[in-house]
């Protein structure tokens, strides 16, 4: 016992400083249940140079706003207020449609587009001469139904508006009439190279897989914000991690990523896009924990990113084996999306456009009947939108469902697009193959498929098919 | 077309299911059950979604609906899924009927009467309007004679059996503007004028909210539970002991979170709060390093003591050699001022026993249970020993019972309660700035105070337990060595989990200025 605790004077008191503390001390540090995330962030930051020019700089003076909500409904509240004083008021009539079209943007909630829209309408009947804002926002509210034709028709009763264009830019660019994007997107920048502006541009130029200019945009976009465009911020750094991602730099879109939740906590774009690469890396439990962290926010009426969230947690369950769960959560997803679904009105959409999302889930769900729904649902939605990864869609759907000429006429009409994307290659040389002519498959089509997906992304593999149709964002 | 690996994936589901059949049936059991309660039928779509705004004035509450037109078909003439203002005109009795029957606004027990008129709609040129039209807009009109005192909205325009459809109200009362989803299992709405939120008992509720939710709250990693527990084990605590531990703990953290809540109010725009949350969290975990590095050398001094020394006789401490030695033993000052106060009280600060033992200058191998003390103001410096290779202290505390460990001083206790408590909780912040923000800071106050003391019931359950415990520990027939070396243990323990709150404290320092 004496040489236990006394062999030398002290010598078991710095003895164990010096060597069981420090163990002890990384044995409880590891076991904190946010260690990874912390440590994770910590690497990041500390390592990842690669994402230095890409960090936000406005911390110190920036506003921190955690929850936009608050300040969203104050701005309701006052705006309500001096209605109440003078109802006609067109200007906070239009102000407060502006009001609810943010909060239907935060939360997901599709019952503020019809207080928007209605507010908007109501502007409107105040003043129907000279209001573009109301205009505007009927078309902003047009765009979120996925009514691309109407919310254009809109939009050209004001063609000089900043709103106006930034329409013609992302409505165009949804029905893939890619000249006339860049057209829009070029003189939104010649008029105000804002970040919103910049990023617009940006994702033209992914579309048109002019990815020097787009990341050249996306650089500039960066550069040129400001504090206080917090959201704008943090979308940017999340739409750039997704191009770093499509093209496997699975650590600069990851880094990407944080950077957006660090600027807007829980940010519910840039979750559902670190999940995807989590499911993409294997890690299903950061994964899961990053779709819980979006539902944990639901304020009990659906929204519209749920079914993703759904179907993302349905492909987790499905990857580790436990296919009763993910055919449950497919189900929750299934009744959300169909509940977007307005019966009788598929040419005009008017239902927030959520056939895609539906087809999808119904081909990785893999019940054969349910491939002719898919195909069917992808044939009304090609008729308001034709971007690339519409296009593959319905392709993949001809596929499933034996119409493989078809679905290689598709996938054509999808790559001249000139997007760089790998999934639409793998897709092409997937069609190939299952064209039957195995010989001419393997020798040389699917084969320049496949090297041309691996071009765009080195790392695209088993693992990257895993986690693909789980992006969230502008484009798809 | 999928390219999940089916192969691979039967593979793996075939070893899981069988791996958690049970559990995985279960789940599944779970997911039906949710799906089968939240799932739609068939004929539901979007088209259910409804919003409204109501405005509530001193006599009357406008709301106006945006609502699913296919819910009035007998008011839309024309079929056009939108009701015109001469249709609205037409059918005013049949849809005041309508309205008045499925949407209530209750003054008290007293329902408003209701007007239906229609709202102006722009007429944009048809060239514009692609889609169709599916919803109508209404201006509900609810009046009484008297005033609105206690306002409640109870909410039923569903379309039958569609459980997921819902209606968004923002809902302006005075200045305040409230949102509420009205949902088939959520129809009303209660609200009373100046205090919105806990009409009907609802501030009761959020009492006991506040309550528990700090005594959940506490239960999670961190709150100093562990160190309580480490330091009550390896002392003598009673369970006055353990209800003064928490209770610090508790007046710390309520008034840690108070102050800063007003730095975070008035300082804002120069200190981010989640910028102080780390230092402060350094600060305390260095205090409970300290305290436990006191502890761990007091306490092995003593065990090597007891080896060295076969001393057995067990006098009664005096209650003033336990504040003693154990104030002494989480003394934190480096460089201690040797002093013999006249009595010992708590508001001796300034020395440490292991330098300072001058009680009797008759020194040998143990020391004597009496209170006596200096009446001068001298002190002393030195550390005496005997010229051979053991020391000893000539405290009073070698005399301490051998299973106990050490008494416990209020002191200690303060010194340990305020460092578990010094770091707020951010959910307690976030309550009291919620309040604030709603303009009720007495109710943030009162929040916070009720979620502290959830917090401290915990604490204080966790603290009896362990005393209670400790004595039933004490009959098992235990080898003594363990039970010497116990307090020493705890003491160690007490230092781990300071190194551990600092070490990670110091890790958010590090991101927070990476």
């Amino acid at each position: 016992m004496k040489q236990l605790f006394f062999p030398r004077r002290s010598s078991p008191f710095w003895l164990t400083m010096l060597l069981g503390l420090p163990i002890a001390s990384i044995v409880l540090v590891a076991t904190q249940s946010n260690f990874q995330s912390s440590l994770d962030a910590v690497i990041s930051r500390v390592w990842n140079k690669e994402a230095e020019p890409y960090r936000y700089r406005y911390f110190e003076s920036a506003e921190r706003m955690e929850n936009p909500i608050g300040r969203i409904e104050q701005e309701i509240a006052l705006y309500q207020e001096r209605l109440r004083r003078d109802p006609m008021s067109a200007l906070s009539l239009s102000s407060l449609a502006t009001a609810y079209i943010q909060m239907a943007k935060v939360t997901g909630e599709g019952n503020w587009y019809l207080l928007a829209e209605q507010s908007a309408q109501q502007s409107l009947a105040s003043l129907p001469y000279g209001n573009p804002e109301a205009l505007m926002l009927l078309a902003r509210v047009a765009e979120a139904k996925h009514d691309f034709t109407g919310a254009l028709n809109l939009a050209a009763q004001v063609p000089d508006h900043k709103d106006s264009i930034g329409i013609q830019v992302t409505s165009n660019l949804a029905t893939g009439k890619l000249d006339l994007a860049s057209q829009a997107a070029d003189q939104l920048v010649d008029r105000l190279p804002s970040v919103s502006a910049l990023t617009l541009r940006a994702l033209v130029k992914t579309a048109e897989g002019k990815d020097t200019e787009a990341l050249q945009n996306f650089q500039d976009a960066i550069a040129s914000e400001e504090p206080g465009e917090l959201t704008a911020s943090a979308r940017t750094r999340t739409l750039l991690g997704r191009f770093y991602y499509e093209r496997g730099n699975l650590e600069l879109a990851e880094a990407l990523y944080r950077e957006a939740l660090r600027i807007q906590p829980g940010l519910p774009l840039a979750l559902m896009n670190l999940a995807q690469l989590k499911i993409r890396q294997g890690d299903y439990g950061a994964a899961d924990r990053h779709y819980a962290e979006i539902l944990a926010t639901s304020r009990g009426t659906p929204r519209a990113f749920d079914p993703l969230v759904l179907r993302g947690q349905a492909r987790i369950q499905k990857l580790q084996g436990n296919d009763t769960q993910a055919q449950a959560l497919w189900t929750q997803a299934e009744s959300l999306l169909r509940q977007t679904l307005t019966t009788g009105q598929e040419a005009t959409g008017s239902a927030f456009g959520h056939r895609r999302d539906l087809a999808h889930l119904l081909l990785e769900r893999g019940n054969p009947q349910d491939i002719p729904e898919a195909v069917s649902l992808m044939q009304a939605e090609i008729k308001i939108r034709r971007d690339a990864e519409t296009l593959s869609t319905y392709a993949g759907a001809l596929l499933a469902h034996g119409q493989t000429q078809q679905a290689q006429q598709v996938i054509q009409e999808a790559i001249a697009t000139g997007i760089r994307n790998a999934s639409l290659y793998d897709r092409a040389a997937a069609i190939e193959a299952a064209l039957g002519n195995q010989v001419q498959a393997l020798g040389n089509q699917a084969q320049t498929s496949s090297q041309k997906a691996l071009q765009i992304d080195p790392q695209f593999g088993d693992r990257a098919r895993n986690a693909l149709n789980l992006a969230a964002g502008l484009g798809g | 077309m999928n390219r999940l690996s089916p192969r691979n994936i039967c593979q793996a589901g075939l070893r899981t299911t069988r791996r958690n059949g049970i559990l995985g049936i279960l789940s599944l059991l779970c997911i039906l059950l949710i799906g089968m309660a939240t799932a739609p039928p068939g004929q539901a779509h979007w088209a259910d979604l409804a919003a409204a705004e109501v405005k509530v004035n001193n006599t009357d509450a406008q709301m106006t609906l945006t609502f699913p037109t296919g819910l009035v078909p007998f008011a839309d003439s024309d079929k056009s899924g939108q009701l015109s203002a001469d249709e609205v005109r037409t059918h005013a009795a049949e849809l005041q009927a309508f309205f008045g029957e499925k949407i209530r606004f209750m003054n008290g027990a007293e329902a408003g009467t209701v007007a239906v008129s229609p709202v102006e709609q722009a007429n944009i040129p048809l060239s514009s309007k692609v889609a169709p039209n599916t919803h109508s807009t209404l201006l509900l009109t609810y009046s009484w004679v008297q005033p609105i005192q206690t306002l409640q909205i109870r909410y039923n325009l569903f379309l039958p059996g569609v459980s997921t459809s819902s209606c968004l109200a923002t809902i302006l009362q005075g200045k305040q503007l409230k949102t509420f989803i009205f949902t088939p299992t959520q129809q009303t709405y209660a609200a009373t004028p100046g205090l919105p939120d806990f009409a009907h008992g609802g501030l009761w509720v959020a009492i006991a909210g506040a309550l528990v939710w700090g005594a959940m709250h506490s239960l999670t990693p961190g709150h100093g539970k562990t160190m309580v527990g480490a330091y009550l084990v390896g002392t003598r605590a009673t369970p006055q002991h353990a209800i003064f531990l928490a209770l610090t703990t508790t007046i710390t953290h309520t008034l840690g979170v108070f102050a800063l809540g007003l730095v975070t109010l008035f300082a804002a725009q120069y200190i981010l709060p989640e910028q102080i949350y780390p230092w402060l969290s350094l600060i305390s975990g260095l205090m409970v390093v300290a305290i436990g590095i006191n502890l761990f050398r007091e306490r092995i001094r003593k065990v090597g003591d007891r080896v060295k020394v076969a001393h057995t006789h067990i006098p009664q401490p005096s209650v003033s050699q336990a504040y003693t030695q154990a104030y002494a033993s989480v003394h934190l000052s480096p460089n201690p001022v040797h002093a013999h106060p006249r009595e010992l009280n708590f508001a001796d600060t300034h020395h440490v026993l292991d330098e300072h033992q001058h009680y009797k200058s008759d020194h040998h191998d143990h020391s004597h249970g009496h209170d006596h003390s200096h009446g001068h103001d001298h002190s002393h410096s030195h550390n005496h020993s005997h010229g051979n290779d053991h020391e000893h202290n000539h405290g009073h505390h070698s005399h301490l019972p051998e299973i106990d460990g050490d008494p416990v001083t209020w002191r200690s206790l303060l010194a340990l309660g305020i460092s578990g408590g010094l770091v707020p909780c951010p959910a307690a912040l976030v309550l009291l700035l919620s309040s604030i923000a709603l303009g009720n800071i007495g109710l943030g106050l009162l929040m916070v105070f009720t979620f502290s003391l959830g917090l401290a019931g915990v604490l204080t359950g966790l603290g009896l337990a362990l005393v209670y415990a400790k004595h039933l520990f004490q009959k098992l027939p235990t080898p003594s060595h363990s039970i010497r070396a116990l307090p020493a243990l705890s003491a160690l323990g007490i230092t781990l989990i300071g190194c551990g709150i600092s070490a990670k404290a110091l890790m958010q320092v590090i991101a927070l200025r990476a």
